[in-house]
């Protein structure tokens, strides 16, 4: 009942049109990509590489930094619809990871993560929210259990760079997990891009840093 | 490890910014003699980041000379090399392996 309860807490940004955090988790045929998030609550890095369109593959090591907990495993992200209109693009992903976590110097416990996020963009205009469930099995002393977390953003780029320019958006973020789950984080990120890099710093209401970066190759 | 992944986000983030000043500029597309310039319209390209997917897919290419998105106008522009032809269904499925919707293709000369 307690996982139907959070899966429901998890979906529900999306259902109410709420979208992603990765910068394009599915490229192109052929490419390698890494992708890094650190913020308060958590760091990532993820490395992917995309067979063909519409999914990619990776493996991924996560680090609840407040609760003192990591996770790691392979995953799978599937490009579940992307809209291609004439000034503007939006998609939807799910990914989903199965791996293993543990507490700092506890055992291994199977362990996974199903998301979902979308994003919708102009060249002006972005809008972007993710839900993520994540469960780790086990009932011992280290229990971990069930957690999920949402996030949102909006963003806006000040100029409409062009092919080859340096590209800047700001972002004002909302961030929830239910590891806090009466807390809203809202957060200010600026993210700047050139070719294929992708760097993003930001800052929480209470001063917790955020720092983000996408390679493609 | 939480130092590790601090450790990886400050070294990850001044590597690209260094690799964005150290960068060079973006290739343009530019006609050779008899080679033919192609430009697709296509829909969602709205993103240069995400756009590089078609310059990533094209470069594989021994007949595209060249590359460059219009990204207000919605286009791709090609250059094929002297001699070169790259017929609208391979093209079609480059572009739409490169996650985007091909509207056009025009040819010149044709």
């Amino acid at each position: 009942m307690r996982f139907l309860i959070a899966a429901a807490l998890a979906a529900a940004p999306l259902l109410l049109g709420g979208t992603g955090a990765d910068a394009r988790p599915v490229s192109y045929p052929g490419g390698i990509t890494v992708m890094q998030e650190l913020d308060p609550m958590m760091g990532s890095l993820l490395l992917h590489y995309t067979p063909n369109r519409h999914y990619s593959i990776g493996g991924r090591v996560l680090r609840m930094r407040a609760d003192d907990w990591t996770m790691a495993g392979a995953q799978a992200t599937w490009l579940a619809k992307r809209w291609n209109m004439p000034g503007s693009q939006a998609n939807l992903y799910l990914a989903g990871l199965a791996g293993g976590a543990w507490r700092d110097g506890e055992g291994l416990h199977p362990a996974g993560f199903v998301e979902a996020q979308a994003d919708w963009e102009t060249r002006r205009v972005m809008v972007m929210g993710m839900a993520r469930l994540t469960h780790v099995a086990g009932d011992g002393a280290d229990r971990i259990g069930t957690s999920d977390m949402q996030m949102a953003r909006m963003g806006w780029a000040p100029y409409a760079g062009d092919y080859g320019d340096a590209h800047l958006w700001l972002f004002a973020q909302l961030r929830r997990t239910s590891d806090a789950p009466d807390e809203i984080v809202p957060a200010v990120v600026a993210r700047i891009f050139y070719r294929t890099m992708l760097v993003e710093a930001g800052v929480t209401d209470r001063g917790g840093l955020i720092l983000n970066s996408v390679f493609r190759f | 490890m939480k130092k590790l992944f601090v450790a990886v986000a400050l070294a990850t983030s001044t590597l690209a910014a260094a690799m964005v000043l150290a960068a060079p500029a973006t290739a343009t597309a530019t006609s050779s003699t008899g080679a033919q310039m192609v430009t697709v319209k296509v829909n969602g390209l709205v993103c240069d980041f995400c756009a590089r997917s078609i310059e990533a897919m094209m470069k594989k290419r021994d007949d595209v000379s060249s590359i460059h998105a219009d990204l207000g106008k919605g286009e791709v522009h090609l250059g094929l090399k002297a001699g070169a032809t790259l017929d609208d269904k391979t093209l079609t499925k480059l572009i739409t392996d490169s996650g985007y919707a091909v509207t056009a293709i025009i040819r010149e000369p044709k």
